[in-house]
């Protein structure tokens, strides 16, 4: 397996977007990249398949004009018998196309059947949805996220089909980034196989952008034989470069079995009960236990005790997020906080009163939409009522917990909107931490993060579980909880089709 | 950033080279006694214009978050007629509304409860206010709406910061202040052209109640003096005799400096405020 090495700098109006060093690709192999949102992942990625538009950008690799990049023969081949796969389903998508033209659209209709490999993305029994997708116009909320993504997925086997079955010469460069964001675990193996069976019948040359590292996990046990196969890499920022690092799946296997799972100490209280079946937007949603026999339950969580609330794409797991905080007002819950019992008809202002900060607080799914962009990362923490944080060396040691030390003193009075995905998910996590309250909701926290950012925010859940504080983790990584919560503590969210009130 | 992307400084920048202008050859080609009535005069409408754009912004906030608060706290009544009157407001025609303003300045006047030359400026400014204010009102209420859609709004509610916080500092400081500052201006371009106007209507007798002689000198009552009015008249014989067209700057400087004062004020800050609305994209 050759291995290509690539610096890559990206520039736009003299300002300097991302200056990447040591970027590997593996021909006509596997390549996984990792590292936290917003450190330039996608432009490399667009900048090697030659996507970038050279009006806009000045692009520079290993040193040379983008030009004479674009122009090396085994680059055109590679994008002419390739496919790039956003990260932003909807971006890739025509909203003035239906599904189904789209996927026999240019080369993608030399492929024998090129809706079969979108086909293969669904649950067989889920047959009847996708039927009904083909003939739709991909609008904003149609289909969801997680179909689009599967669609795109599928366009990609089909143009890895036309290649097989033409037996073209050459291999292409198929560049996937975060193609598996919007999936349940179940979903993103679906996609994976597929993926790696086709790759056995034909060597391609493969980048998967993403930062699931869980995805190592299920490489390791389910396809070993194409790990002599595959590089996993990491991008870090180090100053304002941005380094290509080999990443070693045994550092984060050893990493993840060496993680104790959170127990709860016996006999704490119960600090939040919600009744199963509550009814939000018409559909009525139910939480059963992982453990046994699945049966329906409450949703409990101790004080002192991590619970891990998981779902499929699409259910509702943020919108329970947001029912439980008081943020949604649903058509009917039932539950208690501290005893105290809350409902539909509970008003905002008790909210606001008696839990907001003070009983609860929760860091939002999307960090990007969940902070201020025009406030500095410091006004951020400051503008909380936590005692800790009322003194410069309180905002350094918050901060201190999450970022390096190094980093602090430019990132104090840096905005928002300056900062990395991964810095603000971090921030957005610090947040929820810096309020002590006792009980936080962290939806989705380890999305956008780096590996060491995610040891430090476990480490962070530890130690507020230590201070008797309850954590209620909502999350489709379940690589990474399903091996650190007790399964007594995980809880499934359904949907049933029986509305609350018969 | 380049200059076609400042606009609102290079009209500022131009606005204060044409008044330095217009400054030095009044010192240099007008009497005396005239030129400080026209000093006194332009004073006098900028003050009064720029207490008119505080006053309006301060009474805009202030009913906004009062409505915002009777919406809040379910206080329906309470929130029905607070919009009933502000609409009330808004239908009144800015110059009859002022007018009968006007009307009470000066019987305050009349009888001495209105006796400094300040007070009365900043009382027919506050009046003036009452007309524009309730577009600070709609801005106001529209930027909180807005942001009460993003995520960062519930984030910060969830984290316990008080939702006054929330308006005043994160939204309005943070998220709206070239908003709230263009919208100024232009309350303040319109507030010296409501009092030029106003001034000008009175000046040519109205009522005998109502009469410049008891109001402070502005641009627009120094544009209805006699002497201004002859001045602006010789403006229109430059078209048919064109050899005039130089006396104009020496021989009837009063009417024509203040009616350049106006139009280019004007002119000018309209000019700034779109500049701000390109450049901060408003």
């Amino acid at each position: 397996m050759n291995q290509r090495r690539y610096d890559i700098q990206v520039q736009v109006r003299g300002r300097v977007l991302v200056d990447a060093q040591g970027v590997a690709l593996a021909e006509e192999g596997i390549t996984f990249l990792f590292g936290e949102s917003g450190i330039g992942k996608s432009l490399v990625g667009k900048a090697l398949f030659g996507l970038l538009d050279e009006g806009e950008y000045r692009v520079r690799v290993n040193g040379g004009s983008y030009r004479s990049y674009g122009s090396r023969p085994e680059v055109a081949g590679t994008r002419r018998n390739g496919f790039f796969m956003f990260q932003e389903p909807s971006s890739h998508l025509n909203p003035l196309q239906t599904v189904d033209e789209q996927l026999r659209e240019g080369s993608l209709a030399e492929a024998h059947d090129p809706v079969a490999p979108v086909r293969e993305l669904w649950k067989a029994e889920d047959a009847e949805a996708l039927k009904g997708i083909l003939p739709i116009y991909p609008k904003p909320y149609r289909p969801s996220g997680g179909e689009k993504q599967r669609i795109l997925g599928g366009m990609a086997f089909a143009k890895m089909d036309a290649g097989a079955e033409q037996n073209l010469p050459g291999h292409g460069l198929f560049v996937f980034d975060e193609p598996t964001g919007s999936l349940d675990r179940e979903a993103r193996d679906r996609f994976l196989d597929r993926l790696f069976a086709r790759y056995r019948r034909r060597k391609e040359t493969i980048l998967v952008i993403t930062h699931d590292y869980g995805i190592i996990r299920y490489v390791q046990s389910s396809h070993r034989d194409l790990l002599s196969c595959m590089t996993f890499s990491e991008l870090r920022l180090v100053g304002e470069v941005v380094q290509a690092r080999a990443f070693e799946p045994q550092r984060f296997l050893q990493w993840l079995g060496n993680q104790q799972p959170y127990t709860l100490t016996s006999g704490k209280a119960a600090l939040l009960r919600v009744e199963s079946r509550l009814k939000v937007f018409g559909r009525v949603l139910r939480f059963a236990a992982e453990t046994g026999e699945r049966e329906e339950t409450d949703l409990v969580v101790h004080a002192g005790e991590v619970v891990y609330l998981k779902a499929a794409s699409g259910v509702g797991k943020t919108t329970v997020a947001k029912v439980v905080t008081g943020l949604q007002r649903a058509e009917h819950v039932r539950m208690e906080i501290n005893g105290e019992p809350l409902g539909e008809a509970t008003p905002r202002q008790r909210w606001q009163r008696d839990f907001w900060g003070k009983q609860m607080t929760m860091a939002f799914q999307q960090a990007d939409e969940a902070l201020n962009p025009r406030a500095s990362v410091e006004e951020t923490l400051r503008l909380l009522e936590a005692p800790a944080l009322r003194d410069d060396e309180g905002v350094a040691g918050a901060l201190g917990t999450l970022f390096d030390p190094e980093e602090i003193p430019r990132l104090r009075k840096r905005k928002v909107w300056q900062l990395s995905g991964g810095q603000k998910q971090r921030l957005n996590l610090l947040r929820a931490f810096a309020l002590s309250t006792p009980l936080i909701i962290l939806d989705e926290p380890l999305s956008a993060l780096d590996f060491e950012s995610i040891d430090r925010v476990l480490a962070l859940v530890r130690e507020a579980q230590r201070r008797s504080q309850a954590i209620l983790l909502i999350s489709h990584n379940e690589d990474i909880f399903d091996a650190i919560v007790p399964t007594e503590s995980v809880y499934r969210l359904s949907q049933v089709v029986v509305p609350v009130d018969k | 950033m380049k200059v076609e992307e400042r606009k609102d400084i290079l009209w500022a920048l131009l606005w204060a080279g044409g008044l330095l202008i217009a400054g030095v050859w009044l010192v240099l080609f007008l009497n005396e006694p005239a030129r400080e009535r026209i000093q006194a005069a332009f004073f006098n409408t900028m003050l009064g214009a720029l207490v008119a754009a505080v006053a309006a912004l301060l009474l805009g906030w202030g009913t906004a978050h009062l409505l915002l608060a009777f919406e809040r706290g379910g206080k329906r009544t309470a929130y029905m007629a607070g919009t009933f009157v502000l609409n009330l407001l808004r239908s009144i025609p800015q110059m009859i509304g002022m007018l009968v303003g006007y009307a009470i300045v000066t019987t305050l006047i009349l009888r001495g409860t209105l006796p400094s030359p300040l007070v009365q400026i900043v009382f027919t400014s506050i009046i003036t206010a009452l007309f524009v204010f309730q577009e600070v009102v709609d801005l106001i209420r529209e930027r909180v709406k807005h942001y009460e859609q993003l995520e960062f709004v519930n984030a910060l509610l969830v984290c316990g910061v008080p939702p006054r916080v929330i308006i005043n500092k994160e939204i309005l400081l943070k998220n709206s202040l070239a908003h709230l500052v263009q919208k100024s201006v232009s309350l303040f371009g319109r507030a010296i052209f409501l009092l030029c106007s106003i001034d000008f209507i009175i000046s040519v007798g109205l009522s005998t109640e109502v009469n410049l002689v008891n109001l402070p000198t502005t641009l627009g009552s120094m544009l209805a003096n006699l002497d201004s009015k002859q001045d602006i008249l010789v403006v229109g014989s430059v078209v048919t005799d064109p050899s005039m067209f130089g006396s104009l700057f020496f021989e009837h400087l009063q009417g024509v400096s203040v009616a350049f004062l106006i139009v280019y004020s004007l002119l000018c800050i309209h000019r700034i405020a779109g500049g701000m609305m390109e450049r901060y994209r408003l």
